[in-house]
Order: structure tokens, then C-alpha cells, then sequence
């Protein structure tokens, strides 16, 4: 196994923060943890609120925002297949700001200036990223085609594609035009720091996890995995699709 | 560039095998497991077999049902349901014409269903005319009568609410030159007219109970 350099460099203060930013990640969604019925969009009061409230609403958007991304299978699995390989922590910043630029692009185009693209697609290409990532990880470009794809290009690409999957579940809502900008990048904020949230537990378990000897086994396995579960969720929106007559 | 990610290097046919395997891997989670569960398609069976086809049912909204009135949903008798089977045949002459009707209390139901023979070539020769009668008390009095139906035709089926305490039925009038004959199916809550009574002047005896 290569040597990795990240790992030695963290330390029990380091990995103390993460296991707080865990315990905030689970704590707050937990109590009004619901998944909808298709993907995972925003039901119940969540979504009551939204459509009931006028003006900005700066923390309770900000909340939203962040307990859709740190419950959002979608794109955890996204961003967890991203950071999968990188061993040192610039390296998951670029990658991980490169999606961040893709996805807050889109919201905000998609909620502040109407854009409106098909859930089920968006979220049917969604889990074709998920698929995507997972069999980049594998090197499945390289050795299948001779080629490697740009990966940040992808990943810029792909986080386009989920910032309109957030603007499509923001927009069903039909929220309110007043405070409306105030409210989205409130709302995109949150999206941030909850992945980051998230983010930081699944690196804390990364680590430990190379550490072990079987991971370079597991680590393949686990790739494969979160490609079958891009391939069910790719096949399980494209379902919505037909079955909701394209609509 | 530099290599940020160390992917593992994989040989070719492995890198094949797994990704065939996680598309199929997906592909049956999908078949198996979302298809029966969220939309209720059961290509294998096995969302039947094992119950998950059960969770894709809709939603269930109760809803109150009106619960008296003219518009109640539901009506409840104490009395005895019953079933009824009528042939009257109208011979082409003076006696073509007759009452058929049964006693009904406000709010009693009933279910029916007639058609003729005879001259079935003929449909607008057959003239009939549904309605309700309440029985002058006392006599002398004047009596309601509401209409239901007046028309021609071989064939009627429907139900009726009784709105007052009286007789409730058919007046039947064979215009055809042929014998014609009505077969009349009535079955819920009502009693029948002796025959002679008002509202069954004609005598019309129902056919026996089948037996069994």
C-alpha cells in the first residue's frame, strides 16, 4: 500500500472536531427525519413551511438546506465516492469546492431565475453520477478506454446536474418571490455546511478504515456497491419517469 | 497531473465483472424491491411472494359519509330484506294495462330490474309509467303522487329511495297488437300489496320462492 500522508497527519484534536460535527450531523435531522416517496424530497412540515412563509427566513432556509443534503442518499453517495482516493486534505477541498461551485450554480439559476428541468431526469442523472463516480474510481476509464476522462470536469458537470436536483425539490414547494434570494443562498449555505458536516464524519471513517489491511480488497467492493446503488437509483427515477407520463 | 486519486489498478476482465455485476446488482435491487414497492409493477412475482407490492398502495383518506337525511350515505331496516319475482303478461285487448306497486315507509329502498317479451320489435309500444302514490288518510283526503319515470321501452332497472309513506311502483301498457310479458326483479326493503289492495288491484301474485 502507498504511503498516505494524510492520515498521519491527524490528530485526536482533529478527529475530537470531526466526531462533534458527526453528532451535530445526526442530531439535528434526526427528529423530523422523513424521506419522501420519490427521491428524497422535502415532505411533511419541512415543506409546509416553505410554502407558507413570506419574506426572508434566514436560519430556518439554512437549516432546510443543510438537512436536505446531510439526509440526501443522492448525494452523499456522490460526494463520498469522490473523496474516496484522495489522501490529502487540499486535494479533497479542490474536488470537493469544484461539485460545490456546480450545484450552487445551478440552484440559485434554477430557483432565482425559473428554470425548470424534469425531476425524475435530473434525479435519473443523478444516480448515473453516482454510478459514474464509483467506476472512475475503480480507474474503469483508463483501463476500459485508454483514456481518463477529466475527473474535475465531471465532477463540476455532475454537480451542475444536482444543483438542479435541490432547485427542482426547492421549487415543487412553490416558495415565495418575497425574500426569495435572501432565502435561496441561505438555503445553498446550508447545503454546504451540511455536506461538509457530512463530509467530515465519512473522512474521519475513511482514514480508519485504510488504515486496516483488507481495505484495498474492501475499497474495490465498496466502489462496486455504490455503483449498483447509482444503477438502482438511476433505474428507480427513470421509473417515475414513465410511470408519471413524462410529466 | 499529478495523481491525487490512487485508484486501484484493476485488470481489464475484473474491471468488467465488477461493473457488469453492479449494474445487475442494481438493476435487481430495482427489480425486485423498488418496482413492487413504489409503483406497484411486479414483473417477478416476488413483491406478491413476499409482501412488498403491499407497500405501494395508495394513499388512504377517510373521509365522513353523510350521515342522515335524504343524502345518507348508508340506511340501516330493521325489517326483513326481501326478493321478488313478478311476470304480468298484457294481452293485446282490454286488459292490456295494470298497477303493479309495493308498500314502501319513507326511506325504504328498493333495487329493480324488468324487461318485456313479446314484441321486442317494437320497443315504443311498451309504455310505463314509475311513480309513488300515498294513500288518502282519511278518506277523502287527497292524495300525493310524485313521478319518477313516464316512457316506452322494453328494459328499466334502477333503485328508489321511498320520499313518503305509500304505494311505489309501475303503471305497464302493452300498445303492441301481440301478447306482452314483464319480467320484474325487486329485492330490498318493502312489503308486497295483497292482491286486490290498493296498489295491486290487478291481483298480481309473485312467483314462488325458489327453494334451496
Amino acid at each position: 500500500m502507498a504511503s498516505i500522508p494524510w492520515t498521519a497527519t491527524v490528530d485526536f484534536r482533529r478527529m475530537a472536531y470531526c466526531l462533534a460535527a458527526l453528532a451535530v450531523a445526526f442530531a439535528g435531522p434526526l427528529p423530523g427525519f422523513g424521506f419522501d416517496a420519490l427521491a428524497h424530497g422535502m415532505a411533511g412540515k419541512d415543506a409546509d413551511f416553505v410554502a407558507h412563509s413570506v419574506g426572508p427566513q434566514i436560519l430556518p432556509f439554512f437549516y432546510l438546506g443543510a438537512k436536505h443534503m446531510a439526509t440526501g442518499y443522492d448525494h452523499l453517495l456522490f460526494v463520498i465516492g469522490t473523496v474516496f482516493f484522495l489522501y490529502q486534505l487540499r486535494h479533497v477541498a479542490i474536488y470537493v469546492t469544484t461539485f460545490s461551485i456546480g450545484h450552487s450554480t445551478t440552484l440559485l439559476l434554477g430557483v432565482l431565475g425559473g428554470v425548470h428541468v424534469n425531476p425524475f431526469l435530473v434525479d435519473a442523472v443523478i444516480g448515473l453520477s453516482v454510478a459514474y463516480i464509483a467506476f472512475d474510481n475503480l480507474g474503469g476509464f483508463k483501463t476500459l478506454l485508454g483514456v481518463q476522462p477529466n475527473t474535475k470536469l465531471a465532477i463540476l458537470i455532475f454537480g451542475l446536474v444536482h444543483g438542479f436536483g435541490l432547485a427542482t425539490k426547492v421549487q415543487e414547494l412553490n416558495p415565495s418571490r418575497d425574500g426569495l434570494a435572501a432565502n435561496m443562498i441561505s438555503f445553498n449555505v446550508g447545503v454546504e455546511i451540511g455536506q461538509l458536516l457530512v463530509l467530515s464524519v465519512a473522512l474521519v471513517a475513511i482514514v480508519w478504515w485504510r488504515k486496516t489491511a483488507a481495505f484495498s480488497k474492501q475499497a474495490v467492493f465498496a466502489n462496486a456497491a455504490i455503483m449498483a446503488a447509482g444503477f438502482a437509483l438511476m433505474e428507480y427515477q427513470l421509473a417515475g419517469y414513465f410511470v408519471s407520463g413524462g410529466a | 497531473m499529478t495523481e491525487e486519486r490512487k485508484t486501484p489498478s484493476l485488470n481489464r476482465s475484473r474491471l468488467i465483472a465488477i461493473a457488469a455485476a453492479a449494474f445487475l446488482t442494481g438493476s435487481a435491487i430495482f427489480v425486485l424491491f423498488v418496482l413492487p414497492a413504489e409503483f406497484h409493477r411486479d414483473p417477478t412475482g416476488f413483491g406478491r411472494l413476499t409482501g412488498l407490492d403491499r407497500l405501494a398502495g395508495p394513499e388512504v383518506v377517510t373521509v365522513a359519509a353523510a350521515p342522515a337525511g335524504p343524502n345518507a350515505t348508508t340506511r340501516f331496516y330493521a325489517t326483513a330484506f326481501r326478493t321478488d319475482t313478478i311476470v304480468i303478461t298484457l294481452p293485446p285487448d282490454e286488459k292490456n294495462e295494470l298497477e303493479y306497486k309495493v308498500k314502501m315507509r319513507p326511506g325504504d329502498t328498493l333495487t329493480y330490474s324488468w324487461n318485456v317479451t313479446g314484441d321486442e320489435a317494437h320497443p315504443e309500444w311498451f309504455y310505463y309509467d314509475f311513480h309513488g302514490e300515498s294513500r288518502p288518510v282519511p278518506e277523502g283526503a287527497k292524495a300525493t303522487v310524485m313521478e319518477y319515470r313516464q316512457a316506452t321501452g322494453l328494459n328499466s332497472g334502477g333503485a328508489l329511495v321511498a320520499p313518503f309513506e305509500g304505494v311505489h311502483g309501475w303503471y305497464f301498457q302493452n300498445q303492441s297488437d301481440k301478447p306482452q310479458t314483464v319480467h320484474l326483479k325487486i329485492s330490498g326493503f318493502y312489503e308486497l300489496v295483497p292482491p286486490g289492495e290498493y296498489g295491486n288491484e290487478a291481483g298480481v301474485q309473485p312467483l314462488p320462492k325458489e327453494q334451496g
